[in-house]
């Protein structure tokens, strides 16, 4: 029995620079967005706050960027509030609570987004329908 | 050695885990003193109460007209099979304690159903009994209802999902019982858990009508109509079976006042984002369960089921149940966090009965079950990530973190305390000479202190009033109880404590120590006040405990009518008996010198009357200022019977309960003989082959 065997074709040098670089580009894009989704939470007004994570979110669904890294950002500001809590004052770490819930909120969206993206019987129904998703 | 009734086949490896981890951490409960938690010992008098009506006058609560109206408490009914073996304090608690294991167990079902991992289903379970608003609620607060419902909304679901999988009548009605269970369990029930029940069925009615493949049905169509009708069919069993109670009680609901809640009240009780986050709150301001001052290792440990949680999330939100439970645990944290919520606010001001909800931090209650299953599925990601010897490595941390994460509150929150034996003495006394008084601690804010020695809160005041306030349900409790909470020191010594029918006032100076200076002198005025009052006499003391007799309190029933001169209301003390039939039935004997309102110191509920025994008339309760029922009389010496009227509501509701009861029990009961002759005809004719 002769075994077929699929042969992976693997890109040239410069491909995979070029895809490596990009990766790199979009993860350090995502992050530098959580950082002035964190920024902006800090210190503008909550109109501003608002505006700056509901921009954050959409970018991320335009870009398919990966939403978990907002709820590992809510994971990392949660373990830092619950230590100011037990180092400091309480209304920082009340702040700083705030914030992770806000990343959950935003990184909860994304997921049901992402998750109505991919090829479910509703998605492909509103695809027919909206030929624009 | 054989175990008898086949009980081995429910047994499993996991159960018996939780029932030792949790008997061990809860040793503290396990001995006849009472428990320190606040709300817990206020059960026990609850249940004592239900005892003794039950005993000694053949009442049933929930199923006398009087007790329609508020909790139902029909998990009180499982003390009474206890106290007929005993009514020692220790089995009430054993009671608590079984139940608060069986929640463990149920979620850990539950989690299996969906996980179908054991290992990821025990850590589910685990966590579930562990995180500290469950332990903090079992142990302290709410004990009674809450207990219950933690056990119950895992049962829910895991019927609920057995149900549509399987839609046969017999799981259909279980899941009937269940959902009449928890509507029975607390009022607000409804609200807290009950908006999630419903939306989960919706969500799997949605699930299947959209899916391509069912598991149990070909035809997603069919399918879709089937699960409509086992979601029906179960909540309109659960909404017949509890209907003798939330019939009446919609109704009654027209005739209470101060039924709503205010937002500067929820303000006050509203918790911190990050207490929320990590389900740690904690109605009761003691320094112990508190989150600010503790180490940081511990505070990292605190941790553990929260990021879990998280983790899980983010992996379980591909499995549809993962994403539910995500979707409606966010919600319900959303709404947790109160006043800081808009949503929270919103819902306040426009959903109905949201603003009868007085501790927001309810909602966790769900979040609990959430946190608990989304964990579950972050276990299982993990696992399946690490070969077998590390897996079992990694469970053991994390059960050892988890369990590391409560023990603290496990160890403190389920403890016990003693009383001395002048504080023994002094119930004693009160026992044989305020019979029929309930003991009330004086509301005072700010006399109630910390013992930080057994983390209770202690309260060196004490009442005894013969109003009915002490009734278990309803209006009673919404009520006189809020009128009584708003009492003052110079309401106390002035009219407004003969009003409130107090004849006893206690002072317990052994309770003293925990003040603070500033505290301890407003109590201590209290007492150098009460003991030169001329109202207030010494009749007993001993030890630490000193008890005032209040000479000028007003009886359970007296006559009041307007001066003629001055138009200002007069009190009639003497001229009218009182004589308990039963709860429900009161002899009175009246001799009005004047045309005057009978006021019976019971609260206010439209359906007490009168019925006049010479003449037949029948006399309808109106409210007063103090909102005790009073009937208009004429001059002249009366005899009346004072009862609780039923309504047709009331009526038809207990009549539809008892026969949807009856019907369900009969078909489990025809059900089970059915399947018995089946096996056994079966057996039978195998027998015969061979």
């Amino acid at each position: 029995m002769s075994k077929i065997r699929k042969q992976k074709i693997l890109p040239k040098k410069s491909e995979r620079l070029t895809m490596f670089r990009f990766r790199y580009l979009n993860l350090l894009a995502s992050i530098a967005l959580i950082i002035i989704c964190v920024a902006s939470a800090v210190f503008l007004s909550p109109v501003l706050k608002l505006v700056s994570f509901s921009f954050t979110l959409i970018i991320y669904i335009l870009l398919r960027y990966d939403s978990r890294f907002f709820l590992g950002t809510a994971i990392f500001i949660i373990i830092l509030s619950a230590l100011l809590l037990s180092t400091s004052d309480s209304t920082i770490a009340n702040e700083a609570a705030i914030i992770a819930y806000y990343f959950l909120v935003i990184g909860v969206l994304g997921l049901l987004i992402e998750y109505l993206r991919k090829d479910t019987k509703l998605a492909t129904r509103l695809r027919k329908r909206w030929k624009c998703l | 050695m054989k175990i008898p009734f086949s009980l081995y086949r429910y047994i499993k490896v996991e159960y018996i885990i939780y029932v030792l981890i949790i008997l061990g951490l809860t040793s503290g409960w396990l001995n006849n003193n009472l428990p320190t938690g606040l709300d817990t010992l206020g059960g026990f008098q609850l249940f004592d109460y239900v005892r003794d009506t039950f005993f000694t006058q053949g009442l049933l609560p929930s199923w006398s007209p009087y007790w329609y109206v508020g909790h139902p408490v029909w998990y009180t009914l499982s003390f009474l099979i206890f106290s007929l073996v005993s009514g020692s304090i220790f089995l009430y608690k054993f009671v608590w304690i079984i139940i608060f294991i069986l929640s463990g167990i149920f979620l850990y079902e539950l989690s299996f159903m969906f996980i179908k991992d054991r290992a990821s289903s025990f850590v589910a379970g685990l966590i579930y009994l562990f995180i500290p608003y469950h332990v903090l609620m079992v142990s302290y607060s709410g004990a009674g209802a809450f207990n219950v419902l933690f056990a119950l909304l895992p049962l829910t679901f895991l019927l609920l999902e057995k149900t549509l999988q399987k839609p046969v009548v017999k799981n259909l009605i279980l899941l009937g019982f269940c959902i009449a269970a928890v509507i029975l369990s607390y009022p607000q029930a409804i609200l807290l858990v009950g908006t999630f029940i419903t939306f989960y069925a919706l969500f799997r009615l949605l699930w299947i009508k959209h899916s391509r493949t069912n598991e149990v049905y070909i035809s997603s169509r069919r399918s879709a109509r089937h699960t409509f009708w086992v979601i029906f069919g179960s909540l309109l069993i659960g909404l017949l079976l509890s209907m003798y109670w939330w019939l009446p009680y919609l109704q009654e609901l027209s005739s209470m006042s101060q039924i709503a809640f205010s937002i500067s009240e929820i303000n006050l009780r509203s918790s911190n984002v990050i207490e929320v986050l990590i389900l740690r709150t904690f109605p009761f301001n003691i320094p112990s369960f508190s989150l600010s001052g503790i180490s940081i290792y511990t505070t990292i440990i605190t941790l553990v089921i929260p990021v879990l949680a998280f983790f899980g999330l983010s992996c379980s939100f591909k499995n549809k149940y993962g994403m539910y439970f995500s979707l409606s645990g966010l919600i319900c944290l959303t709404l947790a966090m109160g006043i800081s919520s808009p949503i929270f606010i919103f819902a306040f001001s426009y959903v109905p009965f949201f603003n009868s909800i007085r501790q927001p931090d309810r909602f966790l209650l769900y979040a609990s079950l959430c946190f608990a299953l989304l964990a579950g599925f972050g276990v299982k990601e993990l696992l399946t990530r690490f070969r077998t010897k590390i897996k079992r490595l990694l469970i053991l941390i994390i059960c050892s973190l988890i369990i590391l994460n409560s023990c603290f509150e496990m160890y403190r929150g389920f403890s016990t305390y003693e009383l001395g034996d002048d504080q023994k003495n002094a119930m004693t006394w009160l026992a044989t000479n305020a019979k029929g008084s309930l003991i009330i601690p004086f509301p005072q804010r700010g006399w109630l202190q910390i013992d930080d020695e057994n983390d209770r809160i202690v309260n060196p005041w004490y009442y005894t009033s013969l109003t009915k306030a002490r009734t278990l349900n309803g209006g009673s409790t919404m009520h006189s109880v809020r009128n009584n909470t708003s009492l003052t020191v110079d309401q106390l010594i002035d009219e407004k404590s003969n009003l409130y029918c107090m004849n006893y006032l206690v002072f317990d100076n052994n309770l003293i120590k925990y003040f603070d200076q500033s505290s301890r002198e407003s109590v201590t005025s209290a007492y150098d006040r009460v003991s030169t009052s001329n109202k207030f006499v010494k009749v007993w003391a001993e030890g630490n405990v000193v008890i005032f007799k209040n000479t000028q309190a007003f009886p359970e029933i007296y006559l009041r009518y307007a001066d003629t001169s001055t138009g200002k209301p007069c009190y009639s003390l003497d001229n009218a008996s009182i004589d308990q039939i039963n709860m429900q039935m009161y002899k009175i004997r009246v001799n009005a010198t004047q045309p005057s309102l009978l006021i019976f110191a019971q609260s206010y509920f439209p359906n007490w009357v009168a019925e006049d025994i010479k003449s037949g008339d029948i006399i309808r309760a109106q409210s007063t200022s103090e909102e005790y029922c009073a009937f208009q009389i004429d001059k002249g010496e009366h005899e009346f019977i004072i009862y609780y009227e039923s309504t047709l509501q009331q009526d038809i509701s207990s009549l539809v309960s008892i026969s949807v009861l009856f019907l369900c029990l009969g078909y489990l009961i025809q059900n089970k003989i059915k399947q018995k002759y089946v096996k056994n005809q079966k057996a039978e004719n195998s027998a015969k082959e061979i």
